[in-house]
């Protein structure tokens, strides 16, 4: 996937935040993620087949003690660039250096990172527990993960790579 | 947390301990080397010698590297956000790499410090206390050890059997922070070193103190986080004195408790408010290079680095703000190895000499 794919993508996830209009939406597995992410002018955000990792978080989980880091370099190492991650900030634009920062620290590789208003992401995702982290496949969350602060559990991590790892392959 | 209660009058509950849980001497390097007035630049104080590059590959990134000398050459590095060790050849070449997160044999939660022991075997310290003792490539787990350490910074081989630890024995927060560990046992041989327990700052020290040493001949100089003090004790642990160090800039920790919140960012912001001591290094003329650090609230608690290169009795001889991560000190060679200040990756070092 290109850059400007990966734009197209960035500004469907900020359109689909804000023209969804149900209060009670939940990004999770099952679920359909909008139309707006998926294609813009005909052309795919989200080629098909093309499997995309999705954080969504907020500023101050940058700040607390994540370990989902982890998984994510070991999904990179494993599926390279035919798995990127998109970075989706819930926070105010201002602070966008902090998650900047970490993921710079952590040394993960984002391929496209926005940032949505928490006011706005509430509007359409209420019921959506941050941090989350979703693959994202065609329309469909094929796989979500709510990710407490501290994900520091060997176990959860080995399944959250293998779970991951399992979606991608499939 | 008893003591903390003790020591800040009132529980300092879930948000203190997060912050704890922040506040570990690795954490990330700012990229931004330059000094500030009134310190000096590094390039002034030392002559580079050498860059080099630490090897990846899809088994091996460098995250949090923490570097300590291997004296049969090259370095043994020790990776908390990759629960891996490592050892590199002098030019930066893979050796070997060991680990992965988990808690069975030959696996890490957070490894703070890989060393060589005199006979050739490596010892790995987790932050978490578990001991794991290698063969010298790290193909075989001899053995590992559950010490009732938190918050383990140090290891320093004294023998083949007997290490130096830093670290809390069993949460006691005023207890003593270094221990001579006699490899297998359970509980130490002998601790000391109890700088908390008068510290004006105890809520700071308690939440975020680490203890790191660096042995020359017999004497071990000692530093603690929170406190702008050098403290010197034999090997075996007999007190042999303690110097103010004379930084310029150095922010002691503020006596007050932190008001109690979940807000990670006023967390930080907290944090941000004094500098940490990171570690001491001998120099072989008897003077100490003294890294220390402030937490950026800004960068995702990215630490901003400093150094202070004093005599034995704390007198500074240069002090350096903003600069790169110092990594550690190569005793023999007197070579310094920092992060490359103008790298976006902690993989590429620097190296270089103090200017005479």
């Amino acid at each position: 996937m290109g850059r400007r794919a990966y734009s197209t993508l960035a500004l469907l996830v900020l359109l689909a935040a804000g023209a969804c209009t149900s209060s009670d939406q939940e990004l999770r597995a099952g679920g359909t993620v909008p139309a707006e992410w998926l294609a813009a002018g005909g052309a795919p955000a989200i080629p098909a087949g093309q499997t995309t990792l999705v954080w969504v978080f907020r500023t101050d989980d940058c700040l607390s003690c994540q370990s989902f880091d982890y998984a994510v370099r070991r999904l990179q190492a494993t599926y390279g660039d035919s798995l990127p991650f998109v970075a989706v900030h819930v926070g105010d634009a201002a602070r966008e250096q902090v998650p900047r920062s970490f993921f710079r620290a952590r040394r993960i590789q984002v391929a496209r990172s926005v940032t949505l208003s928490p006011p706005r992401f509430r509007r359409s995702y209420r019921e959506t527990g941050l941090p989350a982290l979703l693959v994202v496949r065609g329309s469909t969350v094929a796989w979500s993960s709510a990710l407490p602060a501290g994900v520091a559990n060997a176990g959860q991590l080995d399944s959250l790579v293998q779970d991951v790892g399992r979606r991608v392959s499939e | 947390m008893r003591e903390l209660v003790k020591a800040s009058g009132r529980p300092p509950g879930l948000p203190v301990m997060i912050v704890a849980a922040l506040a570990f001497q690795g954490g990330c390097t700012s990229g931004d080397s330059t000094p500030i007035p009134g310190s000096s630049s590094l390039d002034s104080a030392f002559e580079w010698t050498a860059a080099l590059a630490l090897q990846e590959d899809r088994t091996s990134l460098s995250v949090l590297p923490m570097v300590s000398i291997d004296p049969r050459g090259g370095f043994l590095v020790a990776d908390a956000r990759e629960s891996q060790v490592r050892r590199y050849a002098a030019d930066g070449r893979l050796l070997w790499n060991a680990g992965r997160n988990g808690g069975g044999p030959g696996e890490f939660a957070a490894p703070a410090r890989a060393v060589r022991l005199p006979a050739g075997d490596v010892i790995v310290a987790d932050r978490n206390g578990r001991l794991t003792l290698f063969d010298s490539t790290a193909a075989n787990v001899h053995g590992t050890w559950e010490t009732k350490l938190r918050r383990v910074e140090e290891v320093l081989p004294l023998s083949d059997s007997m290490v130096l630890l830093s670290g809390m024995l069993e949460a006691q927060v005023d207890g003593p922070r270094l221990h001579l560990w006699k490899l297998g046992d359970t509980l130490p041989s002998h601790s000391f070193f109890s700088p908390t327990r008068n510290a004006v700052n105890r809520t700071a020290a308690g939440v975020a103190g680490w203890a790191r040493a660096s042995l020359r001949a017999d004497t071990l100089a000692v530093t603690f986080s929170t406190s702008d003090t050098l403290y010197f004790f034999t090997a075996a642990g007999t007190p042999l004195g303690q110097f103010p160090l004379s930084s310029a800039h150095f922010r002691r920790a503020p006596r007050e408790a932190p008001q109690p919140t979940n807000n990670p960012a006023e967390q930080a912001r907290w944090m941000s408010r004094f500098d940490l001591v990171e570690a001491p290094y001998w120099m072989a003329d008897g003077s100490l290079l003294i890294a220390y650090q402030s937490i950026d609230p800004d960068q995702a608690l990215e630490r901003i680095r400093h150094l202070l290169h004093v005599t034995r009795t704390g007198q500074r001889l240069f002090e350096s703000r903003n600069g790169p991560r110092l990594l550690t000190v190569d005793p023999s060679s007197q070579l310094a190895f920092f992060v490359d200040p103008s790298a976006e990756v902690p993989n590429r070092w620097v190296a270089g000499r103090i200017r005479r």
